[in-house]
């Protein structure tokens, strides 16, 4: 695995003790044949649903004059978009497995941060929360493409475990947040272990007696919440179904038969800090990394095929990026667009500088993004896995929820023309006065929530509509020209 | 750090600004919970089902299920914790609510911790001690014995047969080709995931949903005080009054609280719980500051943590118990930050001292810290919080607004804060919601982003001097944050909204669906002398006495 100067001036950075221990799992060598090869047919669908924080810079994001739909530079200088064509860090170049669009909005009807939760619910936000389940969710548990797996779903994040609106992408029934796991020990033991059942001599010499002890307790705790459920009205019972999944889940895995063409990789050790605020920030770089390639692994040997990952903020003094210590005030919020992102509308101060500044946060979020395309490409499975990777706003500096960058990548088994630049107008071109006003009848927008049924139909599951707008027939339909 | 302007702040429907007032409603007006006016002692009738809360369950929350096996099996542990369980979700800043759920990762979580529990409880003799077998007895028989002393124990209440037979059921597979202990240890695994565990009923004793007004089992009853009070389980007192069918009564509910509150120190932790997540300086535990720009705060922010714990359990335990002298001290605790303070000698208490420059819980240094940014005060964040938790007015989001675009004001080292921020002045839209809370939150400059006292900013003077004129109640003007904690420490608005949030943090359900219940609550706690004038304690007894603590409405 390369590792790019950059890595190894960060790893030195952070000490010497910490890049000693094992934040790179040797992927390549653990996966022998992928899934698919293995199996010999059509592999199944995957999905991954991807958080970046703090919007785009559009000036440098948008297609350039010289582009057209399936022809385009992503190489310019200032790129964010660069590592999707760098072969070099890469292994190959994804211009052809990314799908960029411009134009699509969040009607999360919130501000901006909160959007977050948008990005997957397609949901209007009411006291910080979505009001259905995310598209990951949906299509795992509730539409069962889940089943087949030992692990229906996973929803990790990078150093911070709260489940606002803000920073949650993974949402039951009912909008009510999935918990996301920040350590990726944890993760890995989530996704290739079972819980240990039975700490008792005999039960740790035998899986047999492990596996007996394991069912006898799913049943029993099925059977009690069960009991319980009958005495419930429906809308609590809700409450217990979610209960009664996560032990289908665990019990799942208990069943799972070791027949993996995978061998399980060595679990990651254990982080000096994980969260954010608490001395977690150095090693966002580390965990993201982790997170990914175990996201792969886990994909690659089939057990599961949903996850979401929730990007952190690389906001401290002295960040590989050579950007500011808080990202948030000094390069998200001192971004001074040009027109194009400020929605067309005119401006008096552009700062081009800023537009770098962001651009540079934006490039390494997509050169994770790259990253995971890289480990799913050598596993095999990259074209039968879709990547929907979001910010919760365009303009960040504004807080605006249009316009918000959004790329496809990887691909659906071919349900989905990937290679493409796609840009919708939004309502505020640059030769028209500018309508931002939804009571306007002029004023037009894109909701993600034709891209989010796009998916769904894509996965096999036929919908004219996803997520809670209130039946406005502006969120309604697909995107056509995916 | 991080834009807070979603924060987790109540949204109390019908406050709006300037009607700092209108949580008074005419006691015709509201819907007679209690069935013969507030206060009466002992009456018991089912009120009018609108006022009363719905029946459901909810689960535990992380501090109660640590609370709960620390009971069950003295453990040592506290398995539910930062590191290992996932976070509380919270509704409104609150960890008690009734949107907390078991998916994937909780219950694997669950299940390492219980294979944990009973890991030690093997180890260290608890398990022989809970489940002994000796004397020759055929050890089924000792494991029902087991589940039959033990299980009501796990689960709040007798068992019924099916449960206890899937508990024996449990032993069998234990112990088939082990040994009797493996088997009963199997049993406690078993009830240490158990929905009779994990969840709290309010739904009385019917066997379905009923569509009538219920009464609570004695056994939730006691669970609700139980829980309400110390965030764990109900003692053996406890049960037995619950039992006799005393906790009907509310005069017994009463005593029953108070003798948790004076014995229990779990009560303590608890109470102190509420309050802090009623102003959001819980969150000072994850709260953040640049280095460059505050090095001190590594070193101050565990005494900031432990001011706010510390200083409320002084009021609330030692002191006068009021949410005026919360507000309004002029001393603080030892182990809080006083190298930020200017400490001026003794304060009333043995452990407290007294402080010059800050009065009151508003302007310590968790309270400035929490609302701000990572470099600077934020008077908005702290005008906001002050407005909805301390005076209940109601601040729309700027979310209610569409096509509302908040623009912080940019860095700027020739401006003072408060300079930036009077961009709010000059726009008129920003002013709808900013003559309100800016008057608030630019009383705190004094005090800059890690909560010490300045006199400059950037080169200028700070100007703390503000004049409130959009709520009646609290119009005129103020020289700081100091003396205007001062005067909302003497507000009956002030003492009324306490009361909301203390409800709010009791019951656990989002704000927008109990305000019938909040009215018959306040009309209760008005005609209770102790409880009016603010006492938190009190308070939490006006709760406990309420006839409809003890029923609940069909959904």
């Amino acid at each position: 695995m390369k590792t790019s100067a950059h890595r190894r001036a960060f790893l030195r950075s952070v000490g010497a003790g910490v890049a000693a221990l094992p934040f790179a799992l040797p992927f390549v060598r653990l996966v022998e044949k992928s899934y698919a090869q293995s199996m010999g047919e059509t592999p199944p669908q995957r999905f991954i649903g991807l958080y970046h924080p703090h919007g785009i810079a559009a000036e440098l994001f948008t297609m350039r004059d010289t582009d057209t739909e399936t022809n385009f530079a992503l190489d310019y200088p200032d790129s964010p978009l660069q590592p999707f064509d760098d072969p070099a860090t890469y292994g190959q170049s994804f211009k052809d497995r990314i799908v960029v669009i411009e134009g699509l909005d969040l009607l999360s009807n919130t501000n901006g941060h909160q959007s977050a939760a948008t990005i997957l619910t397609g949901s209007l936000i009411f006291d910080h929360l979505p009001r259905n389940s995310s598209l990951d969710q949906f299509l795992a548990v509730e539409q069962g493409l889940g089943a087949a797996t030992p692990v229906t779903s996973v929803a990790l994040a990078v150093g911070n475990k709260d489940l606002d609106a803000r920073e949650t992408l993974s949402f039951g029934q009912g909008g009510i947040p999935v918990s996301k796991i920040v350590d990726p020990a944890l993760a890995y033991d989530f996704l290739f272990q079972q819980a240990v059942i039975g700490s008792d001599p005999l039960a740790r010499t035998s899986a047999t007696r492990q596996r007996k002890l394991g069912q006898s307790l799913i049943d029993f705790v099925r059977g009690d919440v069960n009991r319980l459920r009958t005495r419930l009205a429906p809308i609590e019972q809700q409450k217990l179904d979610q209960h009664l999944d996560a032990l289908r889940g665990f019990e799942k895995k208990l069943q799972a038969a070791d027949t993996s063409t995978c061998k399980k990789p060595p679990r990651p050790g254990a982080l000096p800090a994980l969260l954010r605020y608490n001395g977690g920030e150095p090693y966002f770089d580390a965990i993201t990394d982790l997170h990914i390639d175990l996201m792969a692994l886990a994909m690659a040997c089939d057990l599961t095929r949903f996850a979401t990952l929730v990007m952190g903020d690389l906001s401290y003094a002295g960040n590989p990026l050579g950007l500011p210590a808080d990202n948030h005030a000094a390069v998200a919020h001192t971004y001074a667009a040009s027109a194009l992102g400020n929605q067309g509308k005119p401006v008096t101060t552009e700062k081009p500088e800023t537009w770098r500044m962001l651009a540079k946060l934006n490039r390494y979020s997509y050169g994770k993004v790259a990253r995971l395309m890289q480990r799913l490409a050598e596993a095999g499975i990259l074209d039968s896995t879709l990547i929907y990777a979001s910010s919760d706003m365009g303009n960040p500096a504004l807080h605006s929820t249009r316009n918000v960058p959004t790329v496809l990548a990887g691909g659906a088994n071919g349900k989905i023309r990937m290679g493409r630049r796609i840009k919708y107008r939004t309502d505020c071109p640059f030769s028209t006065s500018c309508v931002t006003s939804r009571d306007n009848p002029d004023y037009q927008t894109k909701p993600n929530n034709l891209l989010l049924t796009s998916i769904a139909n894509a996965f096999g599951v036929t919908m004219d509509s996803y997520g809670w707008q209130l039946y406005d027939p502006v969120a309604m339909g697909t995107l056509a020209e995916l | 750090m991080a834009a807070f302007l979603g924060l987790a702040c109540a949204v109390l429907a019908g406050c709006s600004s300037g009607d700092a007032g209108n949580k008074e409603r005419d006691a015709a007006a509201s819907t007679g919970a209690d069935g013969g006016a507030a206060g009466i002692d002992g009456d018991d009738g089912l009120g009018d089902p609108l006022s009363l809360l719905t029946a459901r369950i909810r689960r535990l929350a992380n501090a109660e299920y640590n609370a709960s096996v620390k009971r069950l099996l003295a453990t040592g542990q506290s398995p539910a914790s930062e590191s290992s369980f996932p976070p509380d979700f919270r509704q409104e800043g609150f960890t008690v609510n009734d949107a907390q759920r078991i998916d994937a990762v909780v219950v694997e979580s669950l299940a390492n911790a219980a294979e944990a529990l009973v890991g030690e409880a093997r180890d260290n003799g608890t398990l022989a001690r809970l489940a002994p077998c000796d004397g020759g007895a055929p050890p089924q028989g000792c494991a029902e014995t087991f589940i039959k002393t033990f299980g009501p124990k796990v689960y709040r209440r007798p068992l019924v047969t099916d449960e206890t037979a899937a508990l024996l059921n449990l032993y069998d597979v234990g112990a088939d080709g082990a040994a009797y202990t493996d088997g009963v240890a199997h049993v406690l695994r078993g009830l240490l995931q158990s929905a009779g565990f994990l969840y709290l009923t309010e739904l009385g004793s019917g066997p379905t949903p009923s569509d009538q007004a219920i009464t609570l089992t004695p056994y939730e009853i006691a669970s609700s005080i139980s829980y309400l009070v110390t965030s764990a389980p109900p003692d053996d007192e406890l049960v037995a009054k619950a039992e006799t069918g005393e906790l009907a009564k509310p005069d017994e509910r009463e005593n029953q609280a108070r003798r948790l509150l004076r014995q229990d120190p779990l009560a303590m932790d608890n109470v102190v719980r509420m309050v802090r997540e009623w102003l959001g300086i819980d969150q000072i535990d994850t709260t953040a500051k640049d280095s460059l720009v505050f090095p001190d705060f590594e070193t101050q922010k565990p005494k900031m943590v432990a001011e706010s714990r510390d200083f409320v359990k002084a009021v609330a335990f030692q002191g006068t118990g009021t949410v005026s002298e919360l507000l309004g001290a002029n001393w603080t605790v030892n182990s809080g930050p006083l190298g930020l303070y200017s400490p001026a000698g003794d304060g009333p208490l043995p452990g407290t001292t007294r402080v010059k420059d800050r009065v009151g819980i508003l302007n310590q240094a968790a309270f400035l810290a929490r609302y701000a940014t990572a470099v600077d005060s934020h008077p908005v964040f702290r005008g906001v919080a002050l407005a909805r938790r301390v005076a209940c007015i109601h601040i729309d989001s700027p979310d209610s607004f569409s096509n509302l675009v908040v623009v912080p004001p940019a860095p700027d080292p020739t401006m003072t804060t408060r300079e930036r921020f009077n961009v709010h002045s000059k726009d008129p839209i920003c002013q709808l919601c900013h003559t309100t809370i800016d008057p608030f939150g630019f009383a705190f400059e004094h005090f800059d982003g890690m909560g010490a006292f300045r006199t400059q900013e950037n080169g200028k003077t700070v100007d703390s001097t503000v004049t409130v004129t959009e709520v009646k109640e609290f119009n005129g003007p103020y020289a700081d944050s100091n003396q205007l904690a001062t005067v909302l420490s003497k507000s009956e608005t002030v003492r009324a909204c306490f009361a909301t949030f203390m409800f709010r943090a009791a019951v656990g359900k989002s704000t927008s669906l109990i305000q019938p219940n909040l009215d018959a609550f306040l009309n209760a706690w008005r005609s209770n002398k102790a409880a009016a004038q603010g006492s938190i304690i009190e308070t939490l007894i006006a709760y406990v006495r309420l006839p409809a603590f003890t029923q609940r409405g069909p959904e």
